[in-house]
């Protein structure tokens, strides 16, 4: 424990410059969010991925992209999150292309959906590293199932997965609901857009039910009920955030750029449960 | 009863020798040391112009008789001390009060650098440190154990890390001990300052490889701090300030046959570090970072041939800040954080001496450990109840035969709490928190104990020749394993300046706690094992005279097996396909050089003290790869001057080979937890830039009759060399900076002492 005490007071106490790219700032091409319409389902279903993108040398560029699937060999423990050698690694699209997705110089959101068919139990629920049948335990709480997505834009290359929950459980995860983003509490598509030097408060409106009670067994079978945490991250396109994620009800901080690039800015909020929910909203103003 | 009679016939000479048979009157003093209030003895005490002398006894006191009246002088001319001459009177009739003479010493200051104390026939290759003298070294921060980083084949440790990673082995490897006892931490928060006093120590012994028979369970190497005794002839005291800390303790004899030391510190650190840094939107220093520590030391001769020791040392950490921005783009690092590591221990000792020469030292340890770590939702409890024994017995067989054997035995109860996520790290780079799974566990009341039975035998039959046979049997409890490891050594005096010395061994440690725990560990682990070479060569230049230099340089060698490494393989444990989380796949080497060169020429001293060494390490399905502790040159440069009026100027240079790391090569966005996994390079294959760094201190003194005031201002990184201490990374892995450490760090520090 030594070790991990000292892990954490470096981590803690390291200190660098703020010369490395901002985490809220969409500068670059990048993967946002891969959403599940269904983010834990039975073995056997078909799962349809939506990815969010944002391309800031957008302008009707093509994305093209490779999507493969895979058991989990353990991600979560350290394992490398590829389907290379992995012998259930399925091929779901080899250099696709996907059309421009807009044509707005700075592109962000959604691009083609993706289907991704979830193995059978017979395979789903057979460890692959022992050929051995998974406990009821694993069973229950969900084996992930990975979906490995590789997008490039230009000379950018991204690489993004997402783990799709595989379980026995009767009540399946849903994806939360962020209804809307909101500017000084006003629903931000009926606000003013924002401009310096006016800091702006910003919420994520999150739908009712969006923290679920769910049961899980633990190391020696017993149920028991945990909750969801919901987290909400945040991006822009110029401007800065005081945040890079809020907790759901926390509110965050717009500070509109000086100089702003752009006549429009785009605010993105992606609201997480912390078993794979996803849902996203995004508003340019 | 020899300064009784001397002072008697000297008195009597001198008053036969005067012409003072007449009428006088008789004079009673004592002769002491300014500021200490030493008392002086053997040193010639003269009344002027009439010629009286009188030798102080072992006390200090002297006595004259029929001094005639009217003016006279004393005056005393000691070597070491400035000349005292101070005038007096005594009236006929009056009767006489005592005097107290206080004479000035030339320098307060110690002027060698033998820090490095006397041999131990025992032991050739443990260093000693004199914990009085190696606190004045440069960037010690007035700390005896962190001057043990100074020592040929200690690596530096990286920014604020509170270890001590001794040839190229993994910081888990050192162990460290209070009087031949375990504690979980030697430094506190930040290895500002070690957790006992420096005041309260005797020596710190540094066994690096090759070490003997009488202690194990480290495979790198141990430090072991050694209390002092308190004072036993007049009660002595201090109280200090500085930047960090502040503190007091007091010594003083009970009675004829006791005595005891009384000391603590509170620290501000966290109170410094709000005013220099400030909370900021996105950091809040909750509680401040602090430590405090109680030292108590009791002392007390039973018989003549028997002492009892009884110390009692207290040790708490505590750190609080609120994170209101994720860290290192980690989700889970977020929000309340806290930490705290206490313990505090309880060691009676007995020491005897049998009539025959013989002597056995029996100790026990009884201690509890309290760590907390608390970050968000992220817990952990631990709790420890710890009693240690250990038993020596020592004697001559013959002229030529010497034997030690002994004990020692480690018994604790532990609960655990734990319900965080994993921490997963590989080749120094560590996944997203938010990334890896949720562990939880909680052990009640689980024990788990470690016995050691170890002999050593000398041999000097042989002229010039020294051999040490020793063997060390291990039982752990938690790996169910009885290992044995011998160890031998061999030393030859070529002349009477110069020797050559070689030792060997296999040593073992248990794997770390929560490397064997249930569900969290791996419990069908074995004890890591290490075999030690070691050879040195030692010519001491002063060829009998105080000045000159003493060289000590040699070759060492480890080999390691069965290291523990993280793994994500998956085993059948009782029929249950579980994962591995440690497996014994770790291998390790490390192979160097040390150069220790000290130098006394007062007022000038100096220290040499250079290590190169390469440190590799192998686990399944890599190739070879250097230690993430290996530091190729390790250079330290001390020197000091003793100049007049008690000022002393000491400095000290360092260049150490940049660390190794594991490069980056992308990330992979985890869609699910909002982070980026680490794609890693191969292990450890990049350097960061040489570390270099100047430190400067001036010490001061201010001698009172009764009291000394110290000042010392130790200036660490003088030129504000902003080396690197690590890499940061962008969120995506795809840029990266350097992290640096801390720019010139002046701390200045009083001290009163009575």
């Amino acid at each position: 424990m030594k070790t991990k005490l000292f892990f954490w007071l470096v981590l803690l106490t390291a200190c660098g410059d703020d010369n490395l790219p901002k985490y809220t700032l969409l500068d670059r091409f990048r993967v946002l969010a891969l959403e599940a319409d269904t983010p834990e389902v039975s073995p056997g279903a078909t799962v349809t991925i939506t990815p969010y993108l944002s391309d800031p040398g957008g302008s009707g560029r093509s994305i093209s992209y490779s999507v493969e699937s895979c058991v989990d060999l353990g991600v979560n423990l350290g394992a490398t999150p590829t389907c290379d050698g992995n012998p259930s690694r399925v091929v779901v699209v080899m250099g696709g292309t996907q059309a421009a997705p807009g044509t707005a110089p700075h592109y962000t959101g959604t691009t083609g959906t993706i289907g991704i068919a979830v193995p059978s139990s017979a395979v789903i629920f057979t460890d692959p590293r022992t050929g051995g049948v998974r406990t009821t335990n694993e069973q229950y709480n969900g084996v992930n199932y990975l979906m490995i997505y590789r997008a490039t834009a230009g000379s950018e290359t991204v690489s993004a997965f997402k783990r799709i929950v595989v379980s026995s459980r009767t009540t399946k995860n849903a994806n939360p609901s962020l209804t809307e983003i909101q500017f000084n509490g006003v629903t931000a598509a009926s606000a003013a857009a924002p401009a310096a030097p006016n800091k702006v408060r910003l919420d994520a409106s999150v739908g009712g039910g969006s923290t679920e009670i769910y049961s899980y067994r633990d190391s020696d079978g017993v149920l028991a009920n945990r909750s969801e945490e919901l987290l909400v991250s945040w991006f822009v396109t110029q401007g800065s955030l005081l945040r890079s994620r809020t907790d759901a009800g926390e509110s965050n901080e717009y500070t509109p750029s000086d100089a702003p690039l752009s006549a429009t800015t785009t605010f993105v909020a992606v609201l997480r449960d912390d078993r794979g929910g996803t849902s996203v909203r995004t508003i340019t103003k | 009863m020899r300064f009784l009679w001397g002072t008697v016939l000297t008195s009597a000479f001198s008053l036969m020798a005067s012409d003072a048979w007449a009428a006088g009157v008789e004079i009673r003093g004592r002769l002491i040391e300014k500021g200490t209030r030493k008392p002086l003895g053997e040193v010639p005490v003269y009344i002027l112009p009439h010629k009286l002398k009188a030798i102080t006894n072992a006390r200090g006191e002297f006595s004259f008789y029929d001094v005639p009246e009217g003016e006279f002088e004393w005056v005393v001319n000691q070597t070491g001390y400035l000349k005292f001459s101070e005038a007096d009177s005594q009236a006929s009739g009056e009767s006489s009060e005592s005097r107290e003479l206080y004479i000035e010493r030339v320098s307060y200051n110690a002027f060698e650098t033998t820090v490095v104390g006397k041999e131990d026939r025992r032991e050739d290759f443990k260093k000693v440190l004199s914990a009085k003298k190696a606190v004045s070294l440069p960037g010690s921060g007035n700390d005896a154990i962190r001057a043990v980083q100074n020592l040929p084949g200690v690596a530096r440790a990286p920014g604020l890390a509170s270890v001590v990673i001794i040839q190229g082995s993994a910081p888990n490897d050192t162990r460290y001990l209070i009087d031949g006892h375990e504690v979980p931490i030697i430094f506190h928060f930040g290895g500002f300052s070690s957790v006992m006093q420096p005041e309260a120590l005797d020596r710190i012994d540094f066994l690096s490889a090759g070490y003997g028979p009488d202690y194990s369970r480290a495979i790198g190497g141990q430090i072991g701090a050694w209390t002092k005794t308190p004072e036993t002839e007049s009660m002595r005291g201090f109280a200090f300030v500085d930047l960090l800390n502040a503190g007091g303790a007091v010594e003083t004899p009970i009675d004829d046959q006791s005595s005891v030391y009384v000391g603590g510190r509170k620290s501000y650190i966290g109170n410094v570090l709000r005013a220099a840094v400030g909370d900021d939107e996105d950091f809040d220093l909750t509680a401040a970072p602090s430590f405090d520590d109680l030292s108590l030391i009791y002392q007390r001769k039973l018989s003549d041939r028997d002492e009892f020791k009884l110390v009692t040392i207290g040790s708490r950490d505590q750190l609080q800040f609120l994170v209101k921005e994720t860290l290192n783009n980690d989700p889970a690092i977020r929000g309340d954080f806290y930490t705290q590591t206490a313990f505090f221990r309880v060691i009676p000792q007995w020491l005897h001496r049998h009539t025959d020469g013989a002597t056995t030292r029996t100790s026990f340890g009884f201690g509890r450990d309290f760590v907390q770590f608390r970050l968000s939702q992220e817990r952990f409890w631990l709790r420890t109840i710890g009693v240690t024994t250990r038993v020596e017995h020592e004697r001559a067989l013959s002229e030529h035969w010497k034997l030690a054997a002994g004990m020692d035995h480690d018994f604790g109860w532990a609960d655990v709490r734990l319900n965080a996520r994993d921490f997963y790290t590989e080749g120094g780079i560590a996944n997203p928190v938010a990334s890896t799974s949720r562990q939880e566990l909680t052990l009640n009341s689980v024990s788990g104990h470690n016995l050691g039975f170890y002999s050593q035998a000398l041999y000097s039959g042989l002229p010039s020749w020294t051999f040490k046979g020793g063997l060390r049997t291990d039982y752990f409890a938690v790996t169910n394993e009885l290992l044995v490891g011998p160890r031998f050594g061999v030393r030859k005096e070529l002349s009477d300046s110069l020797n050559l010395r070689l030792a060997t061994g296999i040593y073992y440690q248990p794997p770390q706690p929560q490397e064997t725990a249930e569900k969290v560990g791996n419990p069908n682990l074995k004890s890591p094992e290490s075999f030690h070479l070691a050879i040195a060569g030692e010519k001491d230049f002063r060829e009998g005279s105080n000045r000159g230099w003493v060289l000590t340089t040699g070759p060492f060698f480890k080999q390691s097996k069965n290291l523990v490494v993280p793994s994500t393989s998956f085993v059948t444990r009782n029929g249950v396909v579980e994962l591995e989380n440690y497996s014994n796949d770790g291998k390790g080497r490390a192979i160097g050089v040390e150069f220790f060169l000290r130098g006394d020429f007062a007022p000038y001293s100096a220290w040499v003290s250079y290590t190169l060494s390469r440190s590799t390490r192998r686990q399944n399905g890599q190739s070879e790869y250097v230690s993430q502790y290996d530091q190729t040159h390790n250079l330290n440069l001390i020197g000091s001057v003793d100049l007049t009026e008690n000022w002393k100027l000491s400095t000290r240079f360092r260049y150490v080979t940049g660390n190794p790391y594991t490069p980056v090569t992308s990330g992979v966005f985890d869609s699910d937890n909002d982070t980026f996994i680490p794609i890693r390079g191969p292990f450890y294959s990049e350097r960061q830039s040489p570390f270099w760094q100047l430190d400067v201190r001036f010490d001061k003194r201010w001698v009172f009759k009764k009291w000394i005031m110290t000042a010392y201002f130790d200036i660490q990184n003088v030129t504000s060399r902003r080396n690197v201490e690590s890499i940061n990374y962008a969120y995506d892995y795809k840029s990266r900076e350097d992290v640096r450490g801390l720019p010139i760090l002046p701390i200045l520090g009083v001290k009163g002492e009575f």
